[in-house]
């Protein structure tokens, strides 16, 4: 395999030359950080948020059109992650692994639902239009 | 909502000078570490399309198996058509890295989560 041994910078281009690309990048800045000692300290019991709101399902499928409410609670050493109004819920070990699992539970009852919507009772009915109204396929 | 395109962990996030392309320096996602607890400088690479208007960014810094946020980021992105796309990055100075385990970094829009990466802390394994 090749090595590179060198990286050389091209010459700055020209006005009249075409550019790939030139948009700046957007720098964020760091707002809050603690120290190692409070890291450490900070971390002998789970925090979890009572909610948060949901922009993405995990599904390239699919679109968040409207967030969707996600309230998180402890149950034995679980975390239970639900969207009340979706009537889903996510389970696991810890809060990225209960949204996770909810997440895909929204991805896989939005096509079970949008396939049998000619056979929904009024409940799922009614999931299924919040549903529409949350999360649109992609084109 | 805005799109999450991609989020990347790297070393660093510099844009040439001479054509603007951006150049992410050392992606990973797996921390070798030969004590805990250590600290790690990192850089946050994002790209976000389809969106429209101001946003509030925040990229939380995230200990999985507590959920404590350990550090934050923040920065306002304007977005002039949703046909566009923004590439934005954090240089955060050495972050702390408490014990072994997961952490993840959380992208947040206007409060609302849109998604995150990960990076797993290991003890490095001694040789011989």
């Amino acid at each position: 395999m090749a090595q590179v041994t060198e990286i050389q910078r091209f010459p700055p281009q020209k006005a009249d030359e075409e550019v790939a690309h030139e948009r700046d990048f957007v720098r964020g800045v760091p707002a809050g950080l603690l120290s190692l000692e409070a890291a450490i300290i900070a971390i002998l019991d789970l925090v979890l948020p009572d909610e948060i709101l949901l922009g993405t399902v995990r599904d390239g499928r699919l679109r968040v059109r409207v967030p969707i409410r996600v309230r998180f609670r402890r149950e034995d050493q679980h975390v239970v992650a639900e969207a009340a109004e979706l009537d889903e819920f996510g389970f696991g070990a810890n809060l990225s692994e209960a949204l996770a699992d909810l997440q895909d539970a929204i991805g896989e009852l939005y096509f079970t639902l949008e396939r049998e919507q000619g056979r929904l009772g009024p409940d799922l009915r009614r999931v299924w239009t919040v549903l529409q109204q949350k999360l649109m396929r992609r084109l | 909502m805005p799109v999450l395109v991609a989020v990347l962990i790297c070393d660093a996030a510099v844009a040439d000078p001479s054509s603007g392309k951006k150049n992410l320096i050392g992606i990973f996602d797996q921390l070798n570490v030969a004590r805990f607890p250590t600290q790690w400088p990192v850089t946050i690479y994002m790209k976000l399309t389809d969106a429209e208007g101001f946003y509030k960014m925040e990229v939380r810094y995230v200990q999985v198996s507590s959920g404590q946020v350990l550090a934050k980021a923040e920065l306002e992105s304007q977005f002039t058509s949703r046909l566009v796309s923004a590439d934005l990055f954090v240089p955060f100075p050495p972050l702390p890295v408490p014990s072994e385990g997961r952490y993840e970094f959380q992208i947040w829009a206007n409060e609302v989560y849109l998604g995150g990466t990960f990076m797993n802390a290991v003890q490095r394994k001694t040789q011989g």
